[in-house]
């Protein structure tokens, strides 16, 4: 049964080694000792929030900044915590590691595993699902360990490297535009972070763009768009709402975004 | 730059916000469930967590919303670092950006997109700069 469940995630394997090892280089790049990316891989283990996490260290930002940026970046986490409520142990130590560990590769490896058809199967379905997230936490240190000696034992500095933090935000922006497929919230978002950069001081750039953008968005849903079917389901029934999130768990089940 | 204890300590705080996020669900159900003990008895309704309109608000807007901003804020960084022009990290930005996003328009794969825009980017460096 390991044997089958190391094979199952060995896309992750191929997928977390290498963006690990980055975040590793990145870190130590940064003048922090080696041993600080095993620890964030560790505790925090997000792909996106502890590559943010090198570039408000670096930025110097303060903690209210820090967390800030942390909760909207994983915000996306909320839902799939729903997709899985029901599929997931009894509470229990288990659980709560499952619930740690919920990233977004392993949402989508836990999301398409088939359901257990009988009592028996559920306990081998429930071990299944924590080895998973096991592996796949490994994979991640792994990456992150490596990278960072790495950093530490090579005396080059890969000048560029940083380009990888801009590449991810791309390509999740890219994903979003997948899942939501309406210009609007993109391009208000857009907007107002061009016009951030060109009247704000860097520090305020991304809290005040945005709190402005979600608010304009939240606005312009509640009054504008109100006679159409809105983009967040307000003023939906309770029916539209679920079908939008089943939809948007689809989607996140089938791309392998970070 | 923020110094090594500032640096664990900020590591904490984001880990715990991480995991409230993925454990929201279950804290929601644990808090819905002592309300609504004290609610269903006056008004018999079924609080599910699903039709929570807010909720939804947050699950579908903040996530486009939050990655357009990083993505375009961090090509703005690329295009005025500091407060120097630079034509050659400006090039290199845009050139970068656009591979990086027709890899992935064209692939969908997550690590390609990443290397190859990276890659493309280390190496225009190497060779303008």
């Amino acid at each position: 049964m390991k044997n089958t469940i190391f094979t199952y995630t060995l896309p992750v394997l191929l997928g977390y080694l290498p963006l690990g090892f980055a975040f590793g280089l990145l870190l130590v790049d940064a003048g922090y000792p080696w041993w600080l990316a095993p620890l964030m891989s560790l505790t925090m283990y997000a792909g996106a929030a502890q590559y943010i996490a090198v570039g408000l260290f670096t930025a110097g930002a303060s903690l209210w900044e820090a967390m800030l940026i942390t909760l909207l970046v994983n915000s996306r986490h909320l839902a799939y915590g729903m997709a899985l409520f029901n599929r997931f142990p009894p509470r229990s130590l288990r659980r709560l590691y499952l619930i740690f560990a919920l990233t977004d590769e392993t949402f989508a490896l836990l999301s398409s595993l088939p359901s257990p058809q009988s009592q028996k199967e559920r306990e081998a379905y429930h071990s299944r699902m924590f080895w998973i997230a096991l592996l796949d936490h490994s994979y991640w240190m792994a990456g992150s360990v490596l990278g960072a000696i790495a950093g530490t034992m090579l005396p080059l500095k890969i000048e560029g490297i940083a380009f990888a933090l801009t590449a991810l935000f791309i390509i999740l922006m890219i994903e979003q535009i997948f899942i939501v497929r309406r210009a609007y919230p993109f391009v208000v978002a857009a907007l107002l972070t061009l016009l951030s950069r060109v009247f704000l001081p860097a520090r305020l750039l991304l809290p005040v763009s945005i709190v402005v953008s979600l608010l304009a968005l939240g606005l312009s849903e509640r009054y504008v768009l109100k006679g159409q079917r809105s983009l967040s389901g307000i003023g939906d029934t309770g029916e539209g709402n679920r079908a939008g999130t089943q939809e948007m768990m689809q989607h996140s089940g089938e791309t392998e975004k970070l | 730059m923020i110094d090594l204890v500032h640096a664990i300590l900020y590591t904490l705080v984001m880990a715990l916000i991480i995991f409230c996020c993925r454990a929201f669900p279950w804290i929601l159900q644990g808090f819905n469930n002592q309300i609504s003990r004290v609610k269903d008895i006056v008004h018999r309704k079924n609080r599910n967590i699903d039709n929570q309109p807010w909720l939804s608000f947050v699950e579908r807007l903040v996530p486009p919303s939050v990655m357009t901003i990083l993505a375009f804020s961090s090509i703005l960084d690329g295009l005025w670092p500091g407060s120097a022009f630079s034509s050659i990290t400006a090039i290199t930005t845009v050139l970068a950006s656009l591979v990086t996003i027709l890899l992935h328009v064209w692939k969908r794969n997550a690590l390609l997109s990443i290397l190859g825009g990276t890659g493309l980017y280390v190496l225009l460096l190497w060779t303008l700069g």
